[in-house]
């Protein structure tokens, strides 16, 4: 039989086996005393029996000043945020605002729009991972719980230094989130939550039943259209009108943590930039407080917000009228299609259209810009059916065609893999309306 | 009863020896069905499902196998194709699914199509007896809104290995439910679970079953396996437990005529004979012309699209409607709606005849046809007997015709039929413990659960070790063994940077997910990108590994891809890529490889002179010396390939016109082998010393060649996978000696097996060069380039220059191998 022992230590020392190419990005500091623990043994000496010899590195012991350690490897601090309640705020807020109603359709039933929450019932969440890519191999080593006390804002954070602290962590973290037991969170459906779950199971911690808004749904239906991006930082930035200085970059969180967490007693400019992501951790969950206030006013004054809050009037307004506020969300599509916007004026049209209020819908479809392709297509369906000006028709009809074959004019709204369906379309129409007029012509005609 | 199927061959036989020669012709008896009355256990609603799908009793290997599953035990199941497989396993799977609903199965098939066919096979089962075991495919095409579904509630999860090892393992704790109540795991057509991929695939079940633990499964295994030399043996080294085997089937089988035909020879002095494709395209006709359902098996994509192409043109007559006969090519590549399309034509006989890859070989079902014709031998017996499985329904009698080619295999086989006939004689081998292989998996575990200190991957046995001691040459390791190799392993990958000890465990310590980046197939994850860069543009043509592109896209090669002619601008092995550009020239290039070998280690070594074989009635005293065997020795080598010079040959003509040098760093890599020595007392050995060098060079560079193309009849692999090299006075052995390796870096098992199976193989050696009707040495035995120019360099190339007599001098080498 051939043997075993030797075969890994045997191809090392002849450079032969290389653990590829994972975690290129941050393999351990140079001169971190955990590489030089594991040097080559001496040797003569098989590495395995080294091993079992060897000790794991002792803990640390200490963290940054202001964070208390309550069991091996944990710390923990409360910060107040920079940031209260105003006397005006109302000390609840409607899960519903935050549920998608319109289509497509959710796959859980949306919360009944008059179900309030206390705002002091909230847990607003974050975690800090050692990885973005998921699966079983990331943890979560620094988690942000932001909740309201009173009017003021407060934020309480738990943070492991290596790897054996976390099931106190998850401990802690479950038993803090137990006690406000709604979270609110930037992406925790797809991030976070799945993540705490993941790592509780994995430490046989019971799973926290939590009830769950997750801020970045409304975030994207308000605002993606009209910001593109709709990370956290954007909308501080575009949205409450902040922009941090002096930000850890996010991407280079995990790589810093694992740096740290093996780099023992040493690193005093790591454990600085422990303090900076445990300052980020923070922020984010201030902001995401913010944030969803800012959201909750947005749904419930609409008429007086969406524009200074640069909102995507047509899905907002989509979203105001599932939840039966018509009138709202008409008058919304009304003031944003005044200022020009197309997309407003195209679903007011059609909600007009709907609701057989043909003047109005006429209005709408005239506001929309004569020179763009969805403009000429809507302007060429009044003529024809409401206005019977089948020659009129006939020319918008013609006028999209030509932008869609190439010939100027704007032709948002189509995409280009439609544009042979939407072609044939107006093409059909073309045919309709040549008999048509060829048949009013011809009843003109017939009498002489 | 017997349809007289027979009929067809009494004019088709006579018509084909007119053709060429047909050596021989075997045919299998007609067997009669052994049944067994289904198990008094089964669930009601189960019984009621099978007997609105016809079935009242099961065959006995059926029984059999539900009787050792129900008691828990590992099975596996080596039946022939249309036996009922699929029923030895969903009928004990689906019984205890319903009996607890906790309980989970999961189904491993090697490919998606197969995964698809099963859940159809399965919702009929289910569906059809209304039962309620939810069954759900979980692969790369799993849209994600299913995903959930199939984790979550999924009875029956169908999955392959690659998602296993890249989507469910890494992200188990999504699996929960299903981990917890995993009870049965069943691993179809295992015999594709050998070498490179098995090896890793023995590393994912590892895996597996330690995620199974660790939710307080322990799942039993349920294998099934085309026939191989050693079923048993491979189930244990993949699932590292014991395992039953059930290898006989009770499944009726109409008869079967198996045809060999060689196709006439059109060159006897370079022994050429007709190509094998051509022969097959109108034998296929011949049969299709007859109204015999057929099915044409031929080796590459581009040959299935070329003889399906052909084989329509001729059918082609617009005054009959091509004589009402359809043809169709079925291979991998095709979009998947239209391979249904072709198997449903198939299974309704709207297509009467088709030329397939090996894709039709597996469990796809397509009906039955009559005859199968081969255009070479498809590499295994499990494979020749899948592809002959596919003609013949139950109750009918079929044709199997096998076109041979010019290959030493092919022609070793004409003379061969109990090849066939008698118990399969190759053997699969995995070697979970490659240390590459091995590395990678301990990575990929550990990102899955920290490793406790002193614990070892692969030992979550659930009978506690050691009962698969007899599985190939990782069995004897013990636990101790295993906590060493596992703690060797993490000790590297620490340095890395990947896991970290602290608190006493090993944890991942690495942004990244390590499966992404390790394939399960390829042997290197290291490719050069081949970049057309004529006229300044840069379009990506092709892919090759790094070890192949060194010996044919070094700077000045001709590079030829799908008929087009381009020249190697540059080999950046750095950057990993490779500029070419078009060129039209009349000639090709072909480097001059040196291979040098270093022993490592010597794992094992036969006494001198004692080898274990074949020396018939060796006596206590033992046999003279002339006419002792050869030794041989198993062990690491460091393998180092460095291509200096290449030729230019013009085309057609394959005349030299020129050289060139190739500056590129040696190929470096170490790996396993099995060496065969020639010391003096051995009767090939004192034949080779009596000989002048260049003579035994060529001698031993001739036995190699043929060693390595007859090596796929013994073991399962490919001539590919195994590299040879030769020596006259081997440095670190002091004699002759001929290296076998494993290609694969650290070998896959390939060198224990040929340990194993060297005696046949050299007996088939001597047998096929002294059979074989040519003059000097043909493609059917040594190969007829080596009468072909030198240049400078070691012993083998030296030997190119074949010397007079050469074909006579590796039959006596040869034949003194093996005592004759």
């Amino acid at each position: 039989m051939p043997s075993l022992k030797g075969r890994i230590s045997r191809l090392k020392s002849l450079g032969l086996v290389k653990a590829s190419e994972i975690g290129a990005g941050e393999p351990a500091a140079p001169g971190v005393p955990a590489s030089a623990e594991s040097s080559s043994p001496a040797p003569g000496a098989p590495p395995a029996l080294s091993r079992r010899g060897k000790a794991s590195p002792p803990e640390r012991g200490r963290f940054l000043p202001g964070w208390d350690r309550i069991s091996p490897y944990l710390y923990v601090r409360t910060v107040s945020a920079n940031f209260s309640l105003g006397e005006a705020q109302a000390p609840f807020f409607h899960p519903a605002h935050f549920e998608r109603h319109f289509l497509p359709p959710s796959f859980e039933a949306p919360r009944a729009p008059e179900v309030c929450v206390p705002l002091e019932g909230l847990s607003f969440f974050d975690l800090e991972t050692t990885g973005l890519s998921g699966g079983t191999g990331t943890i979560a080593f620094l988690a942000a719980v932001g909740y309201f006390d009173g009017a003021e804002f407060l934020v309480t954070q738990a943070f492991i230094d290596d790897f054996p602290g976390e099931p106190g962590f998850l401990e802690y973290v479950s038993g803090l989130l137990a006690r406000r037991p709604h979270v609110v969170t930037y992406n925790g459906a797809a991030f976070d939550l799945p993540l705490l779950r993941t790592r509780c199971i994995m430490n046989a911690v019971a799973v926290p039943e939590l009830a769950h808004t997750d801020v970045l749904k409304a975030a994207r239906r308000l605002w993606r259209k009209t910001l593109g991006n709709c990370s956290l930082q954007a909308m501080e930035g575009a949205v409450l009108g902040e922009e941090r200085v002096g930000d850890i970059p996010g991407f280079l969180i995990p790589g810093l943590w694992l740096e740290y967490s093996a780099s023992g007693a040493g690193g005093a400019d790591t454990l600085e930039s422990m303090g900076r992501i445990a300052q980020h951790n923070a922020m984010d969950v201030g902001s995401l407080a913010r944030l969803l206030l800012r959201v909750e006013r947005i749904m419930l004054e609409p008429e007086r917000r969406w524009a200074a809050d640069r909102v995507f009037a047509p899905r907002l307004a989509s979203e105001l009228m599932a939840l039966g506020r018509d009138d709202e969300g008409l008058s919304v599509l009304e003031a944003s299609g005044a200022e020009g916007d197309q997309d407003a004026l195209l679903l007011l049209a059609r909600i007009r259209r709907r609701r057989r209020e043909f003047d109005a819908y006429g209005r709408a479809v005239f506001a929309m810009d004569g020179d763009s392709l969805l403009g000429l297509v809507e302007r060429a369906k009044v003529l024809e059916h409401l206005r019977r000006d089948y020659r009129g028709a006939l020319e918008c009809a013609e006028r999209a065609s030509g932008i869609l074959c190439g010939g100027g004019g704007t032709r948002n709204g189509v995409k280009s893999s439609r544009r042979y369906e939407a072609l044939e379309g107006l093409e059909r129409r073309r045919e309709r309306l040549a008999k048509k007029i060829a048949r009013v012509e011809g009843e003109g005609a017939s009498p002489s | 009863m017997m349809k007289p199927a027979t009929a067809f061959l009494d004019s088709f036989l006579p018509w084909l020896e007119g053709q060429g020669e047909v050596p021989w012709v075997r045919t299998i008896e007609p067997r009669s069905p052994e049944y067994a009355a289904l198990p008094g256990d089964l669930a009601e609603p189960l019984v009621a499902a099978l007997t609105s799908r016809g079935i009242s009793s099961l065959y006995a290997h059926q029984a059999e196998c539900y009787r050792l599953i129900r008691e828990g035990r590992n099975v596996v199941v080596v039946t022939p194709t249309a036996s009922g497989k699929t029923l030895c396993y969903n009928l004990p799977v689906v019984q205890a699914l319903l009996e607890d609903p906790a309980a989970r199965a999961l189904y491993l098939f090697p490919t998606k199509a197969l995964s698809q066919d099963q859940q159809a096979e399965l919702n009929e089962i289910a569906l059809g007896g209304g039962l309620p075991v939810k069954i759900q495919t979980y692969d790369g095409d799993t849209p994600s809104s299913l995903r959930t579904v199939a984790r979550t509630s999924g009875r029956i999860v169908i999955s392959n290995p690659d998602m296993l090892h890249a989507g469910i393992l890494p992200n188990h704790a999504k699996w929960i439910t299903f981990f917890s109540g995993l009870k049965y795991v069943v691993i179809d057509e295992m015999h594709s679970y050998r070498g490179v991929f098995g090896s890793h695939v023995g590393n994912v079940i590892r895996r597996l079953k330690r995620i199974a633990a660790f939710y307080g499964a322990h799942p039993t295994f349920i294998l099934c396996s085309a026939t191989i030399a050693n079923p048993a043996e491979l189930a244990e080294a993949l699932v590292e437990e014991p395992v039953a085997l059930v290898d006989r089937s009770g499944a009726g089988a109409g008869s079967k005529t198996v045809v060999f035909y060689n196709p006439p020879v059109v060159d006897p002095v370079q022994g050429l004979r007709r190509s094998s494709a051509t022969e097959s395209e109108r034998i296929a006709l011949e049969l299709l012309r007859t109204g015999v359902k057929t099915i044409l098996f031929a080796r590459s994509r581009l040959k299935v699209e070329l003889i399906a192409s052909y084989m329509a043109q001729s059918l082609a007559n617009p005054n009959n409607e091509n004589g009402r006969i359809a043809v169709s090519p079925y291979r991998s590549g095709l979009l998947p709606t239209e391979r249904r399309a072709i198997e449903k034509g198939l299974r309704e006989g709207t297509i009467n005849g088709v030329v397939s890859t090996n894709a039709l070989e597996l469990g796809i079902d397509i009906g039955g046809l009559d005859a199968a014709v081969m255009a070479g031998y498809p590499g295994s017996t499990a494979s020749f007997w899948q592809q002959a499985g596919r003609a013949g329904r139950r109750g009918t009698s079929s044709v199997a015709v096998f076109v041979a080619t010019s290959s030493p295999l092919d022609q070793y086989f004409a003379r061969h039929p109990e090849y066939f006939f008698a118990q399969s004689p190759e053997q699969a081998r995995v070697d979970l413990d490659n240390p590459f292989i091995f590395v990678d998996h301990v990575k990929c575990a550990a990102f899955e659960l920290p490793f406790a200190e002193g614990a070892g991957f692969g030992d979550d046995r659930a009978g506690g070790g050691g009962g698969a001691g007899a599985a190939g040459g990782e069995g004897g390791a013990d636990r101790a063994d295993r906590a060493e190799l596992t703690a060797e392993a993490l000790a590297l990958l620490e340095e890395e940077g990947i896991v970290r000890f602290t608190g006493g465990r090993w944890y991942w310590s690495a942004d990244g997910y390590p499966s992404e980046k390790i394939s399960l197939r390829s042997a290197t994850a290291d490719n050069i990108v081949i970049v057309d860069v004529t006229g300044g543009g840069g379009r990506v043509i092709g892919e090759m590994d790094r070890p192949s592109a060194k010996e044919l896209i070094f700077d000045n090669a001709v590079y030829i891809h799908l008929g087009v002619q381009y020249i190697v601008k540059k080999l950046d092995i750095a950057n990993h890529v490779c500029h070419v550009e078009r060129r039209e020239v009349d000639y090709w290039t072909d480097s001059v490889v040196k291979t040098d070998i270093e022993v490592l280690t010597e794992d094992e070594r036969s006494p001198l002179g004692e080898a274990k074989e074949p020396a018939a009635g060796a006596g206590a005293s033992g046999p003279p010396a002339w006419a002792k065997p050869p030794a041989w020795a198993v062990g690491d080598v460091l393998v180092r390939n460095q291509a200096e010079k290449f030729k230019k040959l013009r085309f057609h003509t394959h005349e030299n016109i020129g050289y060139g040098e190739i500056y590129l760093p040696p190929e470096e890599m170490q790996t396993r082998a099995f060496v065969l020595l020639f010391p003096e007392e051995s009767a090939a050995g004192s034949f080779l010393a009596a000989l002048e060098p260049a003579k035994a060079a060529a001698a031993l560079v001739g036995a190699a060649r043929l060693l390595r193309a007859l090596a796929p009849a013994f073991i399962l692999c490919d001539p590919r996978d195994i590299g040879v090299s030769e020596r006259v006075r081997d440095p670190h052995f002091g004699m002759p000696a001929i290296y076998l390796y494993d290609q694969y870096p650290g070998g896959t098992g390939l060198a224990e097996a040929l340990s194993r199976k060297f005696a046949g193989l050299l007996a088939a050696a001597a047998d096929r060069i002294s059979g074989c009707g040519c003059e000097v040495g043909c493609p059917s035995c040594i190969g007829a380039d080596l009468v072909d120019e030198g240049i400078a360099g070691g012993a083998d190339v030296a030997a190119r220059r074949a010397p007079q007599g050469y074909k006579a001098l590796v039959a006596d080498l040869l034949g003194r191998c093996v005592g004759r």
